[in-house]
């Protein structure tokens, strides 16, 4: 046997606690391939792709990620195999291995990884990049989708960069290699394991961090957000720490106490096994916890930007499409039977249709001291609008009182309190008027003259309206329409603002547009971050995974000694499935209570409600983890029963 | 004779692929353990004592013959039957001491009570009844790796009787011990068997360890080969292993087993 088939022996005699690190290596490379692929594009390079350089350098920023991410994610992994190793190390130093033969088969047996996970990384990559570039196109909704290619130069970039980290690591790596004297090595696997201890101090500094991360997090808003970020991030870094290496085992040992529960079936060995399990493996709970708050939180984030940018449209232009003229009649902008036209012929239904009928006018109020143009609308008006929105109340005045209606809850400044008095210039005539009240949200269009609206009595309105000539007066136009997010309207809107004057396009306003636009931008960036989240999600389940295995034998001699006692295959399922599952749901429960959190900051900042969006995120999350443990149930709980009975 | 315990009819055991060489472990054994017998089974290395052991144990299988325990064939038993029959019947000593070290000397003692749901109170006063018995009720609170040799071979013991087995089977119980711990070992199953009339059925190598059986079996080459009885003394005993191992031959020359 030659010394590079012993290295090969090696790494296929240990594949089980290799295939995980393998897969979760291969599909980075994949990503980090495919990702590459498009930056060094021909077509995206050459600007023939529209808004393909903001994409390329979106991905770029996610090239850079994935790299660091790999760097610490292999580096932790093969230092851990090589600690698992410390015996097999022993053994072959006792047959008269060399220090400098242990390295070089350790470099073998790390370069056959990493040779053939950028194989299989930069092969599958070519094979999807075609189905990448498809749904990009898709997306990005270019005309001519983007052509299929192999990238010489980006398979170089590739399997170079991850050869690179690859030596890099295993030179690091390697340093601890060949320190201890063979006996060391040799017991390096029969050292007793101490009873893991909890520290009180350190269990309430604990639970002091998490507690006023959370409590800070909760009461985070606009302001504070500058200053209290950080130190959020800090506290619930430190406080997680902690959790899995002293609270956890605090926890364990008061279950202990509990003879109730502990003296019950097979609670006694979960939880003594539990206590060793976790505080052995905090290191990795802990990353995977962060792992799964960060993705968690990253794309409940999106997803809620997306939404809520969708609910911010509807409320900043509550008609699809909505456009100001000055004139009864004047039809400057465009002829309302012409865009009811056009809606017609594309087979659109219209909701409602809206004409607001108005009167400028100055105010000077009270609490500003400032004037502003304001349009006078009757009573009637605005609430035959105000019945057809959610949650806009009607209004009720008398003759001489005048309602405020501001366009923008996000900017709303107080302009008077009620009973004070409002000066009033209207048709050339100076009046004075009281202060009823003032709201936010925009019945429609809001521009120039229809920023502020003021709602008046509808006798005082008729009054100034008819000294008003027609042609001073100012209508505002709304057409919602029912199918509004489809292509037909988006189709609808294009060809009525080709109607429209290149001067006044100013004045109409189509919410089709600004919709698309956000659309497209939050479809790539979901599509983009989705690869990314998932890189992570398997690279965290890789780590347990390969802790999972490295303690098999452990955990095989312990079964067999149980199962001779007298321990049923079906006690031994409930034991396996238990510790697994604690091991796989603990880290994504406190990164979902984490993520809660910082969703609960979010919501304060947007004024969004974004649970709905971050629960839907997060069940996503709970089934591909269930599918990851369930995996990882079978091939552990199959190796522990053969391990077991024989 | 008292009542039987255990009885073996004709068992046999053969292993080997279908087209290969056969390999006779075990050839017609037949065997009778009535209750509150201390019975020695011993045989020079690869007589077959241990697939005896484990066979009578319910860990393996005969290739033919029967096995019955107190009047049930556990053969019949389903898996999960037999692992619960293991459970409540049976209690096992090995020469590795199989004791959890996750769990302290109390818990891995009281392990097969609590599998088996016992209320708290009973599992506490029989804890406390076996802990003195074996006299280890100094260490219940210690780690495995806190305590030597003997004493952790004594909690393996207490864990074995707690439940009162209608049998204790011992493999090579004292095959890791040195003699102080060997002889306590063997004492505290002497005592077992003395004061509470526990069945007992041991696998051993070591003629010392031997010497406290009330009863030997020797076996070679998968066969009954001879059977005595122990007297009033037990060094006369010791000396009358001596002369039938020499009887036995095969390569008995390691008298002391092999240490880790």
């Amino acid at each position: 046997m030659k010394f590079r088939q012993l290295a090969i022996k090696n790494v296929i005699g240990n594949r089980h606690q290799y295939s995980a690190f393998f897969l979760s290596s291969t599909f980075s490379i994949m990503i980090f391939f495919i990702f590459s692929a498009f930056i060094f594009h021909p077509d995206v390079i050459h600007g023939e792709i529209m808004g393909g350089s903001g994409v390329r350098i979106g991905m770029m920023i996610c090239e850079y990620i994935i790299f660091i991410f790999s760097f610490f994610f292999v580096l932790y992994s093969l230092s851990a195999f090589l600690k698992a190793r410390k015996k097999e190390f022993g053994l072959l130093f006792l047959f008269g291995f060399t220090k400098s033969q242990l390295r070089r088969l350790v470099i073998y047996e790390n370069m056959l990884i990493c040779l053939t996970s950028s194989a299989a990384g930069i092969g599958l990559g070519i094979l999807f990049s075609k189905l990448f570039f498809m749904a990009i196109s898709h997306i990005m909704k270019v005309s001519n989708p983007i052509g299929f290619y192999i990238p010489v130069k980006a398979a170089f970039i590739t399997g170079g960069g991850y050869l690179i980290l690859f030596l890099l690591i295993t030179v690091l790596s390697m340093r601890r290699v060949g320190r201890d004297e063979i006996v060391q090595l040799m017991q390096a696997s029969k050292q007793p394991k101490t009873m893991p201890h909890a520290s009180r101090w350190l269990v309430l500094l604990c639970a002091a961090c998490l507690g006023a991360g959370y409590v800070l997090a909760y009461m985070m808003d606009v302001r504070s957000m500058i200053i209290t970020m950080q130190p959020i991030v800090i506290l619930v870094i430190i406080g997680t720490y902690f959790l899995f290496t002293q609270l956890s085992v605090a926890v364990m040992n008061l279950l202990k106490k509990r003879k109730s529960i502990h003296y019950h079936s097979t609670n006694m060995i979960v939880i003594s096994q539990m206590a060793h399990k976790i505080k052995d493996n905090a290191r990795v709970l802990f990353l995977v916890t962060l792992l799964c708050a960060v993705i968690l939180t990253a794309s409940s984030t999106i997803n809620v930007f997306f939404s809520g940018n969708r609910q911010q449209l509807i409320d900043h232009q509550p008609q699809t499409i909505a456009f100001v003229e000055k004139g009864l009649n004047s039809h400057d902008v465009i002829d309302p039977d012409q865009v009811k036209r056009i809606i017609h012929q594309h087979h659109l239904t219209l909701d409602y249709e809206l004409k607001l009928v108005g009167v400028t006018a100055e105010m000077t109020f009270p609490k500003t001291g400032k004037e502003e143009k304001v349009m006078l609308i009757s009573e009637t008006d605005y609430n035959m609008q105000a019945a057809r929105m959610e949650g806009i109340e009607p209004v009720a005045l008398s003759k001489g009182s005048t309602y405020i209606v501001h366009p923008y809850k996000e900017s709303f400044m107080s302009f008077g309190s009620k009973g004070d008095r409002v000066a009033l210039k209207a048709a050339g005539e100076p009046m004075q008027l009281e202060f009823e009240g003032e709201r936010s949200g925009m019945i429609t269009k809001a521009y120039g003259p229809s920023t502020y609206l003021a709602v008046l009595n509808n006798d005082q309105y008729e009054a100034i309206a008819s000294k008003t000539r027609d042609t001073d007066k100012v209508v505002v136009y709304g057409y919602e329409i029912k199918e509004w997010e489809s292509a037909s309207a988006f189709e609808a809107a294009k060809q009525i603002i080709n109607l429209v004057p290149e001067n006044k396009r100013a004045l109409i306003d189509l919410r089709t547009d600004s919709y698309y636009a956000i659309k497209q931008m939050t479809a790539l960036t979901m599509f983009i971050a989705i690869f990314i989240s998932v890189l992570f999600f398997m690279a965290s389940g890789s780590l347990l995974f390969f802790k999972m295995f490295t303690e098999i034998q452990e955990d095989q001699a312990q079964f067999r000694a149980l199962n001779r006692i007298g321990l049923t295959t079906g006690e031994l399922k409930k034991i396996v499935t238990s510790q697994i599952g604690i091991l796989f749901y603990v880290p994504c429960v406190v990164g979902a209570i984490h993520a809660a959190f910082a969703m609960k900051a979010l919501s304060n900042i947007l004024f969004f409600n974004v649970w709905t969006y971050a629960g839907i995120v997060l069940l996503v999350y709970l089934a591909m983890q269930t599918v990851y443990f369930l995996v990882a149930r079978h091939t552990y709980l199959k190796k522990i029963i053969q391990g077991a009975t024989v | 004779m008292k009542d039987t315990v255990l009885k073996a009819e004709g068992i046999a055991k053969i292993y080997g692929t279908k087209k290969q060489m056969l390999f006779k472990a075990l050839e017609d054994v037949h065997l009778q353990i009535g209750e509150g017998e201390f019975v020695g089974i011993m045989g020079p290395s690869g007589s077959g004592k241990t697939t005896l052991l484990n066979i009578l144990a319910t860990l393996d299988k005969p290739t033919s013959g029967r096995v019955q325990m107190n009047g049930v064939d556990p053969n019949a038993f389903s898996n999960k039957e037999l692992a619960l029959f293991r459970r409540r019947e049976l209690g096992f000593v090995f020469q590795d001491f199989n004791l959890l070290d996750t769990l302290s000397i109390k818990e891995n003692i009281i392990l097969p009570l609590v599998l088996d749901n016992m209320p708290i109170k009973e599992i506490e006063a029989r804890l406390k009844d076996s802990a003195d018995i074996l006299n280890i009720g100094e260490i219940l609170d210690k780690r495995t790796y806190e305590v030597s040799g003997g004493q952790k071979q004594r909690t393996a013991i207490a864990r074995a009787m707690i439940h009162k087995p209608s049998i204790l089977f011992a493999d090579e119980l004292t095959g890791s011990l040195d003699s102080k711990a060997a002889k306590d070992v063997m004492e505290s199953l002497e005592h077992l068997n003395v004061q509470r009339g526990s069945t007992i059925m041991m696998v051993t190598h070591d003629p010392f360890a031997a010497s406290y059986c009330k009863r030997i079996i020797f076996i070679r080459d998968g066969k009954l080969f001879s059977e005595i009885r122990r007297g009033a003394n037990r060094q006369a005993f010791f000396q009358q292993i001596l002369d039938s191992l020499s009887v036995l031959g095969g390569n008995y020359d390691e008298v002391s087993p092999a240490r880790y």
